[in-house]
């Protein structure tokens, strides 16, 4: 924690202070995670790329401002989804609930390329991932990038944070249970079609 | 077939895996990682960030309202004294801006977008460019005072 923390600090630091290899580090430590969470909102390839971005503009021109590097994770985060929020509205999509959104909106954004798993285990995993409930999978999708941050996957799903650990368990026993349970072989590669019991 | 699920796996290897398949079935594409290293050059030390206080776009009035061509979007910016009104009409793939700066004079502006920077004439603290493309930007000013002045990024 304390380890994470000063490194942190010292890189914001040093990006603040003009270092490029500095900042290069933060945006190799936090893409994935950002990504994940435009993700996590069902955004496309296009969309996703404008929030990544975009969010990583705002951190830029609030560098000097980050007063507690411990909540750089959590910054970025509410950052990401304000601007996907942002993003499904500019498509004049807005719904009065952005959690109803969510969970109406279709599942074409998501990418399947099940076929790029070689891995049985993997494709496993994976086909009983998309068997999940959409909220589910809107959290692991995050979780697995920041495993204990519930504050941020809070803030991500408008959940609240004591819920987060509960959901979190939830979500990995109904995984599990797809994956001993209903597990089917699935010979055409289509991951798009859930496995069901 | 052995092995397809274990169940002495714990949460965090679980999580460990799934993360794995992730970055297989969904990477993050090299360009965005190549795009947020870039933005780093986009930064200057010693400019002021007039930061967006009001976006028409993000009132609540506006949520179920589908937008349109010839929409017109207000979108202001402060530091101190220092406001920056910019008025954004949509015209297809193309923005047409007029912003109008109270609380300084003004010796430059410039519209710049990730890519590249346009100067625009000032007149009375007012300017106008037409036919920006559609994206992120945001104004730079130079006060009559000699202060470097930035507002927040956009996306228009």
């Amino acid at each position: 924690m304390t380890d994470t923390f000063s490194a942190t600090a010292s890189l914001l630091g040093r990006a603040a202070q003009g270092d490029q290899r500095a900042w290069n580090d933060l945006v190799v430590q936090h893409t994935s995670l950002l990504h994940a969470v435009a993700r996590s909102f069902r955004l496309d390839a296009a969309d996703v790329a404008d929030v990544v971005q975009t969010t990583w503009l705002r951190l830029l021109e609030h560098l000097d401002r980050i007063e507690d590097p411990t909540r750089l994770v959590g910054w970025l985060v509410t950052t990401a989804r304000r601007e996907s929020l942002r993003v499904l509205r500019r498509g004049g999509r807005e719904r009065p609930s952005a959690e109803d959104f969510v969970l109406d909106r279709a599942d074409d954004a998501d990418p399947v390329d099940a076929g790029m798993l070689r891995d049985e285990r993997d494709r496993a995993l994976w086909e009983a991932y998309r068997a999940l409930p959409d909220r589910c999978r809107q959290l692991l999708r995050i979780a697995v990038y920041e495993p204990r941050a519930y504050e941020e996957i809070s803030a991500v799903l408008g959940m609240p944070v004591g819920s987060i650990g509960p959901t979190r368990r939830r979500c990995l026993t109904q995984l599990r249970a797809l994956l001993t349970g209903s597990v089917v072989e699935d010979e055409d590669g289509g991951a798009g079609e859930e496995a069901r019991t | 077939m052995n092995g397809i699920a274990d169940a002495d796996e714990s949460d965090e290897a679980l999580l460990a895996r799934l993360r794995e398949v992730f970055e297989q079935t969904d990477p993050v594409p090299a360009h965005l990682l190549d795009g947020a290293r870039a933005l780093f050059g986009l930064r200057r030390l010693d400019e002021e960030l007039a930061e967006l206080v009001r976006d028409s776009a993000e009132e609540p009035g506006r949520l179920l309202t589908v937008r349109g061509e010839g929409d017109v979007r207000l979108i202001s910016f402060e530091t101190g004294p220092v406001t920056v009104e910019l008025q954004v009409t949509e015209r297809g793939a193309v923005r047409d801006l007029v912003a109008q700066v109270t609380g300084t004079g003004l010796a430059r502006a410039e519209v710049e977008t990730p890519r590249e920077r346009q100067a625009i004439a000032v007149e009375d603290s007012v300017f106008t460019l037409d036919g920006v493309p559609a994206g992120l930007l945001r104004l730079r000013l130079l006060t009559s005072s000699g202060r470097d002045l930035v507002t927040s990024w956009v996306r228009v």
